[in-house]
């Protein structure tokens, strides 16, 4: 399973949504409602299944999409 | 049953958290293992002249989350603070629920980072219960969500009815929306939606509340948004200061207003004690997924004491259990289903 595969599942998961439903341009504020504690609830579970250090506070402001997630996990794994 | 303590928590923090505890466990008898500077810890233990009472366990924790941090950075930085220990210490099982007189928001923010909701709820709600001219009304939320969708009230809706079945003993409590009238189109698009949701929920929804009906004894839950909530509950505190002021100013003017204070000291004392924060104990964070109770901030020994008593009656009932089971009634979707056919 590819890292966007499992993290669509893990959004999909704690949004209460369909898997068809999302895309990589789907925005966690104006499309599934999500406020600040969501995102960090969705941070933590992030770091724990994919061993990430703990998010900057700079580098969470800036994932406003899933896709944004996907490649902050995919550039942090790489390093 | 043994319930930790954030000792650091709270205006009165360490003295009064530690002598409430204290009071606790010799008179309901539950171990208690409280979190935070263990020097201070002591040194408090021993005024209450207890320095080594068995089933009192003390877990260091060197900092402290103090009002002014922003909750979310200080739960993800303090890592080593009486509340974010404490709250991992019942994520891993090492007590029964967590009590903290600290900040309302880095509690509600810890709780859900650490210790987590309950599955499919989407977020935990603080549910204190009002005193009234009945059994107590739950109002819920009041203050943890400033701004609520439709389903997270339905949501709050259930987990109220629930805890007022269980912990307060109302048999079918009478569930209300708290709005500006009681007509069906009142408030926002927010409560119209809302209304229309309890409507057709499995509940005993008996319409809008205003506020000044909310302490008659009419309604048994008090549903609405925390920022409304808050508004609400600061409300009812300061008016009733304000009334007791002002019937301790007449009763004390005048020979004869002096002889009739005399004659109803006790029935005021009686009323007194009923608007008492400090005899309500605490609050449950509704939700999580084990129990949380947020004690009132300026907590005296007394508060905490109701406020570990009220722990120990959280974890000793199916509350949590109850509301993971029926999740799926608890959703938007479910419930317009069960209208469409």
């Amino acid at each position: 399973m590819s890292v966007q595969e499992r993290i669509m599942e893990m959004v999909a998961d704690r949004f209460n949504k369909e898997l068809e439903e999302l895309t990589p341009a789907t925005e966690f504020v104006a499309d599934l409602s999500a406020d600040s504690l969501d995102q960090v609830e969705l941070t933590i579970d992030i770091e724990d299944e994919f061993g990430l250090p703990e998010t900057p506070e700079d580098a969470l402001a800036k994932i406003l999409t899933i896709g944004d997630l996907v490649d902050y996990v995919e550039s942090t794994v790489e390093h | 049953m043994k319930i930790i303590i954030d000792a650091m928590g709270g205006d009165h923090a360490p003295e009064e958290i530690v002598k409430g505890a204290v009071q606790a466990h010799q008179t309901l008898g539950h171990d208690l293992l409280l979190v935070g500077r263990e020097a201070d810890i002591r040194r408090c233990l021993r005024v209450e002249g207890t320095e080594n009472l068995p089933g009192i366990q003390i877990q260091n924790a060197d900092d402290v989350i103090d009002m002014n941090d922003d909750p979310t950075l200080a739960i993800r930085r303090k890592k080593d603070s009486s509340m974010v220990v404490a709250l991992n210490l019942l994520k891993d099982g090492e007590g029964d629920a967590v009590v903290s007189a600290g900040s309302t928001g880095a509690l509600l923010t810890g709780a859900t980072l650490i210790v987590r909701r309950i599955k499919g709820i989407r977020r935990a709600a603080l549910a204190p219960a009002l005193p009234n001219m009945g059994a107590g009304a739950l109002l819920i939320d009041c203050g943890a969500n400033a701004e609520c969708t439709p389903e997270q009230l339905l949501q709050f809706a259930y987990m109220g009815d629930l805890y007022a079945k269980r912990m307060l003993g109302i048999g079918s409590p009478r569930v209300a929306l708290l709005n500006n009238g009681t007509e069906e189109h009142k408030g926002t698009s927010m409560h119209q939606e809302t209304y229309q949701l309890l409507k057709q929920a499995d509940l005993n929804f008996v319409g809008n509340v205003e506020g000044s009906q909310v302490l008659f004894g009419e309604v048994d839950v008090i549903v609405t948004d925390g920022f409304s909530g808050n508004i609400l509950l600061k409300t009812i505190e300061g008016t009733a200061k304000f009334l007791l002021k002002n019937i301790k100013e007449i009763l004390m003017s005048g020979l004869k207003n002096k002889l009739a204070a005399l004659m109803v000291k006790n029935d005021i004392g009686a009323l007194k004690k009923m608007m008492d924060p400090n005899e309500i104990g605490g609050t449950a964070l509704l939700g999580i997924s084990k129990p949380v109770i947020k004690a009132h901030g300026s907590s005296e020994a007394s508060a905490v004491v109701n406020a570990i008593r009220q722990a120990a009656e959280f974890a000793q009932s199916d509350f949590i259990q109850t509301i993971a089971e029926h999740i799926d009634d608890m959703r938007m979707d479910s419930v317009k289903d069960e209208k469409e056919f």
